[in-house]
């Protein structure tokens, strides 16, 4: 249900198409059994190739069978969606087709292979909560362990298991937690733009992402990768046919952030409308470039990465292996030239989300809006110097070492920078502590702690001491989680009304977020004195004077999770059964992604394409221009304009 | 605040989004490239990385390596493939959308056939995968090479398909070489990434024939 701004809402009105719903059009369903007969026939496959081999004989597991098995599970589960119709008929010569933005109001688009922007963003939003409460479930799990130090639920090598797939959805999901749901739905609207660059290519990021949900998930029956998400070699060699899941489920989530960092750089690049030059680009979308830029250049060196531990575990050779001619460093410097990237492919979004929502609250310009910008393209370009840090302890050149502990303590200025922006935004501001704000607040308050640290473990003789404890674990965790997912769970509260057209309760949402910060607080910071008490992370058992400490934190994680289902729970039952319609522009933004003719967007966004003429954050200037002059679709085609203020 | 009173600049919708549409093609064959440098790079840097290392001297202990007259003759394949798009390019430039399609389909076998022999070649290799860090990389590097020549003749069969399909539409302006129609200017920065593209892969060819049959 839309609610209408306008006198008369046109949604599609410039030719969207509805679907009619039937049982043969391509969907997830058809996509489904599209991937089962493809692992079927590469099961097959793989077993009349290999199955003679004695590798396979004498292990009684065939890595080529699962590998292959997945590798045409995908095909015929993009085949099944009907995403290879367009394809082929590319190759048959047809011209390049306009993109399809859908007006159904129906739940089965949802369900599709789609090319409409606002659709894939709704479909990733969904799909990165399933993600993201997999992964919650498990660490839910590996805390019930930690509960006893002798006591145990699960086995050593169970635990091991929950603890890499933990670890490594977490890690796939984050990096598309803010570019999936909201750069995909948002970017396109706030440059004012109706379509995207490579809608074909947006769509299959998302679906790239259920596949390798499933494949990795799979990986628990066949029994897990004890490696963990970093997976070194030569144990990830010696896996079992579980670490196949882990490889693949991997791999297409590098595929995913392929083409969804290219969509977005190429669209923001591109699509803009007349008038919103570079300088007039809100923050976000300077954050969406950084990240699709370091998407593009390093993530292709993960699946590089990837494939050559597959290439080890299938045809056999010997790259990860010294004793014939290869080096198990190969994999440790390919998987963290990609692995330290990826940390600010994390962070970046987060940063970009929370310098867009906290001006709205402060009603003030951006504080240093270059500054921002350069602060976002600093650490993009840092990110790529930094990876060794991650190899000090590995037996690396010493010599090397202060170069990398120079340029990880370099990336602190950009970060800063970041950081500095948003406290001069806030400095005597006039705060609306409305629920997103709070969760905004709540993101500076957790990235210093994960900052500070930051620094310290950055130096090699902190780096030597706390490496492989659960300080570093508690670090990374206020990073990632106090930062991005702060932000994520703040943009869900601000964009709702966009997304839904439905106003969130402030009082739930700020139940939710005082629960939520206490509890994560209270979970993450004593990880960092049991670190530095001498608890290794990835072990079930410790010491039983730390058992105070370590129940403390599980009680604690579980009031996280009931903080996380209260908030499932109240958003579902707000969205779905109280409907409490939202009113136009709730948070008086200035952004042009609030000023368009309904809430949810208009098929195709705006009625003619705003022609902008001043910046996104010129608040509380009683003589800024509006951001844009807008057309607003009424009866007939008389053009009414709406200055957006 | 103050109300925006200048007249309301006219906005060319159609000719906007098909500006953008040339800038996409533009900034995507670009980032194709991007893709492609990083994407070997990580094999290159294996390929170093292993060698600078040459672990327990096994790195190439014989110095075997795989058949140099068949990497010659993919190489040859993918630089012919390259000069028949650039010739054709120029022809089309100069009117003759029949040349730059004969053209064109010359460098479409010329790349499937170098495709073809680089995956023969991983059938016929005289070591075994895992023999030594040399044979490793090189079964690494083959199917990622026949499979981006794959993949970047299926961006030039959809060019000649095109070309062959929506002929009748630019007859009258000259053909799809000088045609002013969205569609043709469309194709024309197709085009120009593709070839852009494809020279790159054409000089990267280079350097993988001199890292893998020459040193």
């Amino acid at each position: 249900m839309a609610i209408d701004f306008s006198q008369e809402t046109k949604s599609g009105s410039s030719g969207a198409s509805a679907h009619k719903s039937s049982i043969f059009q391509p969907s997830i369903i058809t996509g489904m059994v599209g991937g089962g007969l493809g692992f079927l026939f590469g099961h097959w496959a793989g077993n009349a190739i290999a199955g003679g081999y004695q590798q396979v004989v004498g292990s009684g597991s065939n890595d080529a069978a699962i590998v292959l098995g997945y590798l045409f599970a995908v095909v015929g589960w993009f085949a099944g969606l009907g995403a290879l119709n367009y394809p082929l008929k590319k190759m048959l010569g047809f011209e390049p087709e306009n993109v399809e933005h859908t007006s159904d109001p129906g739940w089965g688009k949802y369900f599709r292979y789609t090319t409409d922007h606002k659709v894939v963003g709704v479909q990733y939003l969904f799909g990165m909560l399933v993600y993201f409460f997999t992964a919650g479930l498990l660490a839910l799990a590996i805390r019930t362990e930690l509960l006893s130090p002798v006591h145990h639920i699960w086995g050593p090598d169970t635990y091991l298991e929950i603890v890499g797939e933990h670890g490594t959805m977490m890690m796939m999901m984050m990096t598309s937690v803010v570019l999936g749901p909201f750069g995909n739905y948002v970017i396109p609207l706030m440059i004012g733009s109706k379509k995207v660059a490579f809608p074909r290519l947006e769509a299959a990021s998302f679906w790239f992402t259920p596949i390798s949900y499933f494949i990795l998930l799979s990986a628990l029956w066949q029994g897990g990768f004890q490696s963990g998400w970093t997976s070194y070699a030569p144990l990830s060699v010696q896996q079992g046919v579980g670490q196949d899941g882990y490889i693949f489920g991997f791999g297409l989530q590098g595929l995913s952030m392929i083409c969804a960092g290219t969509n977005i750089v190429v669209t923001i690049i591109n699509y803009r409308a007349p008038g919103m030059t570079w300088g007039r680009l809100n923050v976000m979308g300077w954050s969406m470039v950084s990240l699709g830029f370091t998407m593009i250049l390093s993530v292709p060196v993960l699946i590089d990465g990837l494939y050559v531990l597959a290439l080890d575990r299938t045809a056999q050779t010997s790259l990860l292996y010294g004793p014939h001619g290869g080096s198990s460093f190969l994999w440790e410097n390919l998987f963290w030239f990609f692995g330290h990237p990826e940390v600010y492919l994390l962070a970046i979004p987060g940063f970009g989300m929370v310098a867009e929502i906290v001006p709205v609250f402060a009603r003030k310009p951006v504080f240093g809006y270059k500054t921002a910008a350069a602060g976002m393209i600093g650490l993009a370009i840092l990110s790529f110097f930094v990876w060794q840090h991650h190899l000090f302890q590995s037996g690396m050149n010493p010599d090397m070492r202060p170069l990398f502990m120079l340029t990880t303590e370099l990336i602190s200025i950009p970060t800063g920078f970041i950081y500095l922006v948003g406290m001069g935004t806030l400095w005597r501001a006039r705060i609306r502590l409305t629920v997103p704000m709070l969760f905004m607040l709540g993101v500076y308050f957790n990235f210093l702690f994960g900052g500070v640290t930051g620094v310290y473990v950055s130096d090699v003789p902190i780096n030597v001491t706390v490496h492989g404890s659960f300080f570093v674990m508690a670090h990374f965790h206020y990073t990632i989680m106090g930062g991005v997912i702060f932000a994520f769970f703040g943009a869900i509260y601000y964009y709702t009304p966009l997304v839904t057209g439905f106003q969130l309760s402030e009082k739930l949402g700020k139940i939710h977020f005082w629960s939520m910060i206490i509890a994560f607080n209270s979970t993450f910071l004593p990880l960092f004195a049991v670190g530095l008490l001498g608890q290794p992370r990835r072990v079930f058992e410790y010491a039983a004077r730390l058992q105070t400490l370590n129940d403390w934190v599980s009680i604690s994680s579980y009031v996280l999770g009931l903080s996380l289902t209260f908030f499932v729970v109240t958003w579902m039952w707000q969205i779905v059964v109280t409907r409490k319609k939202s009113v136009r522009d709730p948070w008086s933004s200035r952004s042009l992604e609030w000023h368009v003719d309904s809430y949810p967007p208009p098929a195709y966004n705006f009625e003619t394409i705003p022609v902008v003429v001043a910046g996104p954050y010129e608040y509380a200037d009683p003589d800024a221009l509006p951001m844009a002059d807008i057309v607003v679709a009424n009866a007939g085609r008389d053009v009414a304009r709406e200055n957006v203020r | 605040m103050s109300e925006i009173t200048e007249s309301r600049p006219v906005v060319d919708e159609e000719q906007h989004y098909h500006e953008a549409a040339i800038g996409s093609l533009w900034w995507g064959s670009r980032i194709s490239i991007a893709l492609g440098l990083t994407a070997f790079g990580g094999i290159i840097f294996a390929y170093f990385y292993l060698r600078s290392l040459n672990s327990h001297g096994l790195w190439d202990p014989h110095g075997q390596t795989a058949s140099t007259l068949m990497g010659a003759l993919i190489l040859s394949l993918v630089l012919l493939s390259a000069i028949l798009n650039q010739f054709g390019n120029i022809r089309l430039r100069k009117g003759s959308t029949l040349d730059w399609q004969v053209a064109n389909v010359a460098a479409l076998f010329g790349g499937l056939f170098a495709a073809g022999f680089q995956i023969w070649e991983m059938t016929r290799l005289n070591f075994q995968p895992g023999a030594f860090g040399y044979a490793g990389v090189y079964t690494a590097f083959g199917p990622v090479y026949a499979l981006v020549l794959i993949l970047s003749m299926y961006w030039l069969e959809t060019l000649i398909a095109r070309s062959f399909r929506s002929a009748k539409l630019f007859v009258e302006e000259g053909g799809v070489g000088f045609s002013n129609l969205p569609q043709a200017e469309n194709f024309r920065a197709n085009l120009e990434g593709f070839s852009y593209y494809w020279v790159f892969m054409g000089i990267a060819s280079v350097v993988f024939f001199v890292l893998f049959y020459v040193l």
